[in-house]
């Protein structure tokens, strides 16, 4: 468990932030560009001098101004992969890794099954200046694991790399938190990279918190707020692939019968996939849709309704998961919906977005 | 070339390479703190650092010669410790040319600490590396040219010294009497023929070490320069 109680004068504001975390999770850190987000990773990692108040983790403290605590950053069971690889650039790739496995104290984990996990073994014969920004970043990563964390800070770790490496990187991150149970907190202004990867997240704005709990709440209340473009969040377990019609059929609370294209789903995703549906990429229609080309129809109950210029803003739900709906005002009078109505959403196969 | 030149020729490097060695040494933590040094002041103290490249050697040679007199504190505090009278001693041209020869091993290598930045460190740091295994497995490795940049520009400084050496070390032979100060002996007795072959040795050693020196950094420094 870490338990953050700071304060740190940065130039604009003051950092000022008191939570408890969850060692066990993959915590994300929203924000926008500013909001203090990199500075608190750096005030747990011991970065920060000027930090004052108290860091915990399993009750260990790692700053108490009170009682003068400051523990220095590599005494701390705490490693880090910046937005940079940041590979040494004096020593080969091996030479990097080992570098970090050397001054492990209880090395547990195995390098070569690291190795292996992480598919780099391809890589370590390269020499390190010809890689590319998605290789170093795996180099980091798996540097920074040899080092065997009992925190791992991530800090936009994703952001030089292209969309496919990007899911690829997540997809790892997933891997290395299941095998190796090492809690990490992710940082990310991109609210789909926190969806896809972390469980529970907080937003910060300058220098406060403002939202901390489990991923999908928090988003939906980032939603809510007009913060984010709304989008719906689901978690949907793989149910079997239509290779004939190239898609795949997914399920929402193991009845509930989705759909997408199967060329959506990346290889490690084998059991689970998170997706996402833009708001305006669903339809609502009050009968049954029985003639349609449309695949994915969930049959869900309004809660809310907020009408805005020309629009109408509608959340509604199926069993416990809530959607966001926008359609014309006109369509929301000429269909007279109202709170507590059963109707049914509806969206293309295409429309459900892997994150 | 004589006797007393080669023994002048001796002691020079001697000289040199004492004073190298302990610049290395007291420099390197010097030039480090500057390098990360974020006091509003920073400029003065560099600037206290630069002041041998500007001052006439005569001024701290004459200031030196004060402070190493026996009846000095530094003097009286060093005759008492080692039985020896500190001015017109060689340990008294080697502490006046570690002043003289200190910005030219600082310089180098506070440019080199700068432009290394801290990213590399903190990223040790994040991988259990200690202070100073940071320092000797990353620092020392990527600046590397600049250590050595620094050494020979120390190195060739001190044995191009003349007025701190006159002033304070007088011209004893075997004891004080330096390369350049023979050089400026042979002139004042016309004897040009031997002036001759102790400057043009001083020149082409001095150049040869330059140049082999730049040789060896070039390719090395281009990829530090990549770092960052």
């Amino acid at each position: 468990m870490l338990t953050i109680d700071i304060s740190c004068q940065l130039t604009d504001f003051n950092l000022t932030i008191n939570t408890i975390i969850n060692s066990n999770a993959i915590t994300g850190i929203y924000g926008r560009s500013g909001a203090g987000k990199t500075s608190l990773l750096r005030a747990i990692a011991g970065f920060h001098q000027t930090t004052k108040g108290c860091i915990l983790f399993d009750d260990k403290p790692w700053l108490q101004s009170s009682g003068n605590i400051l523990i220095s950053p590599e005494n701390r069971p705490v490693s880090m992969v910046f937005q940079e690889a940041r590979l040494f650039p004096h020593l080969s790739i091996s030479q990097n890794l080992r570098y970090a496995q050397k001054r492990c104290k209880n090395s547990k984990i195995h390098y070569s099954n690291l190795v292996e996990t992480m598919g780099i073994k391809p890589l370590l014969a390269k020499d390190i200046n010809t890689l590319s920004g998605g290789e170093k970043q795996r180099i980091a990563l798996a540097r920074a694991i040899l080092a065997e964390p009992k925190l791992l800070l991530l800090d936009e770790p994703l952001s030089a790399l292209d969309t496919g490496s990007r899911k690829q990187f997540i997809g790892l991150l997933r891997e290395i938190h299941k095998i190796y149970k090492i809690s990490m907190l992710f940082i990310s202004h991109q609210i789909a990279e926190i969806e896809q990867l972390t469980d529970e997240m907080m937003v910060i704005e300058h220098g406060k918190m403002t939202h901390f709990g489990k991923t999908a709440d928090v988003i939906y209340a980032l939603s809510d707020l007009g913060d984010i473009k709304e989008q719906t969040s689901l978690d949907l377990l793989i149910n079997k692939s239509l290779p004939d019609f190239g898609i795949t059929e997914l399920l929402l609370f193991n009845d509930q019968k989705l759909y997408l294209p199967s060329h959506y789903i990346a290889e490690h995703q084998k059991t689970r996939v998170r997706c996402n549906v833009m708001s305006t990429d669903i339809s609502i229609s009050v009968t049954p849709p029985s003639s349609t080309s449309l695949m994915n129809v969930i049959p869900v109950v309004i809660n809310k309704i907020v009408k805005l210029h020309n629009k109408a803003k509608l959340q509604v739900s199926y069993q416990h998961q809530r959607f966001f709906v926008t359609i014309s005002l006109y369509s929301l009078l000429s269909l007279e919906l109202d709170i507590q109505q059963q109707v049914y959403i509806q969206f293309k196969a295409s429309a459900l977005k892997t994150i | 070339m004589d006797h007393p030149d080669i023994s002048a020729l001796w002691l020079t490097l001697k000289l040199a390479a004492i004073t190298t060695l302990i610049l290395l040494i007291i420099c390197t933590p010097i030039a480090w703190w500057l390098a990360n040094l974020k006091s509003r002041a920073k400029f003065l103290i560099e600037a206290v650092i630069t002041l041998p490249l500007v001052l006439p050697p005569t001024v701290i040679g004459f200031y030196l010669l004060i402070a190493f007199a026996p009846n000095g504190n530094l003097g009286q505090t060093w005759q008492s410790l080692t039985g020896h009278q500190l001015a017109f001693s060689f340990s008294a041209i080697v502490i006046g040319s570690l002043f003289y020869s200190l910005p030219f091993v600082v310089q180098p290598l506070q440019r080199a600490f700068e432009q290394l930045g801290t990213e590399l460190l903190e990223a040790g740091a994040m991988l259990n590396a200690s202070k100073l295994d940071q320092f000797f497995t990353i620092v020392l490795p990527l600046t590397k040219p600049s250590f050595i940049t620094a050494a020979t520009l120390g190195f060739a400084h001190t044995i191009g010294e003349f007025g701190i050496v006159l002033m304070i070390g007088g011209n004893i032979p075997g004891e004080t009497r330096v390369l350049s100060l023979a050089l400026f002996d042979h002139v004042e007795a016309f004897e040009y023929q031997q002036a001759h072959t102790l400057a043009l040795s001083l020149l082409f050693g001095c150049f040869a070490l330059l140049s082999f020196v730049g040789f060896i950094n070039r390719k090395p420094t281009q990829q530090a320069v990549g770092v960052r």
